[in-house]
């Protein structure tokens, strides 16, 4: 039967709040937590030394920390209102078709933002797009060209049934 | 049956209108700044951490304590661990020789032996193994342990 106390005095808990206890001794402790209870008001104990400790060294951080936090998270581009969205009952008939479920949103910005890939598939079009263009230009003047020489044709064949 | 429905945003939106993570900065902004300090030594870096912290909190959203730690204190320790690394690039590892250097040497360490400071400052601050611990002192598992322990019981003593 492990002796309790001599556990509690180890320094095998401080080790685990600490988080340098081995995984094997974390597993230990937390089979031997279900058993013995003062092994969780001991690591309480030590969660508040912790917290003593870091409260010693503490150094408060000046104001601006906070702001950058919120200008980080919060975009620096701010609305100058919040947003609302209305769709009052009062307005709609009783015959209307049913309420669009989505909601139109305007956006603010004249820019779109792609994936990167898509420079690539739009070089590939550009230049599919002048391969096609020559080809048309190609077979219009081909198309032109036998045009021409059909009706060469017929004027010959006119003259030699005049004939 | 169509409902009319109306969304504003009646609370400031953000960081603002967050209570837990306002609490959570509010208790712990302190301690985080002088753990960070503690490792960096330099204002402007730990600042730096210390924003991305708390940034990366609340954009996964877990303001909140974290369920795989047991304390709030010791998961913050974690993450400005990560962070400081993450600042200061994989091959450029923060000092471990004597952190006690830049620290106030005042109240419970000024009580404990030198032996007791480093066992405590190495896993406090820079996580250090008891194995690691244990080469550096040259002293067996059980005494470095032994030694926390007493470490903690000072810490406890001053109050």
């Amino acid at each position: 039967m492990m002796d309790i106390k001599a556990y509690l005095q180890s320094g095998a808990l401080e080790a685990y709040v600490l988080g340098i206890a081995t995984k094997e001794e974390a597993v230990h402790l937390m089979e031997l937590k279900k058993e013995h209870p003062e092994i969780n008001s001991a690591l309480a104990d030590l969660e508040a030394d912790l917290e003593k400790i870091a409260l010693h060294f503490a150094v408060p951080p000046p104001p601006q920390v906070f702001d950058r936090i919120s200008d980080e998270i919060d975009g620096l581009v701010k609305a100058p209102n919040p947003l609302q969205l209305v769709q009052p009952a009062h307005n709609r008939q009783e015959n209307s078709p049913p309420s669009n479920p989505f909601i139109e949103v305007v956006a603010d910005s004249t820019h779109i933002r792609v994936h990167k890939a898509w420079r690539w598939v739009f070089a590939g079009v550009f230049v599919l797009g002048k391969i096609f263009l020559g080809c048309a230009i190609y077979y219009y003047l081909e198309s032109k060209q036998a045009k021409q020489q059909v009706e060469e044709l017929k004027t010959e064949i006119k003259a030699l049934k005049g004939l | 049956m169509e409902q009319a429905f109306t969304i504003t945003q009646s609370q400031p939106a953000g960081v603002q209108g967050d209570a837990e993570f306002n609490t959570l900065y509010k208790d712990y902004a302190g301690k985080l700044l002088g753990y960070i300090l503690a490792l960096v030594k330099n204002r402007e870096t730990a600042e730096d951490c210390l924003v991305k912290i708390f940034t990366d909190i609340y954009r996964q959203g877990q303001s909140g304590t974290n369920p795989h730690y047991s304390n709030t204190w010791c998961w913050l320790m974690t993450l400005a661990r990560e962070q400081i690394t993450a600042f200061q690039g994989a091959s450029q590892e923060y000092p471990k020789q004597n952190i006690k250097s830049g620290l106030p040497d005042d109240g419970f360490l000024k009580k404990m032996s030198a032996e007791q400071q480093w066992v405590f400052c190495g896993a406090y601050y820079h996580h250090k193994s008891v194995a690691e611990l244990a080469t550096e002192l040259n002293m067996p598992d059980a005494i470095v342990r032994l030694t926390l322990k007493e470490a903690f019981t000072i810490i406890r003593e001053v109050r």
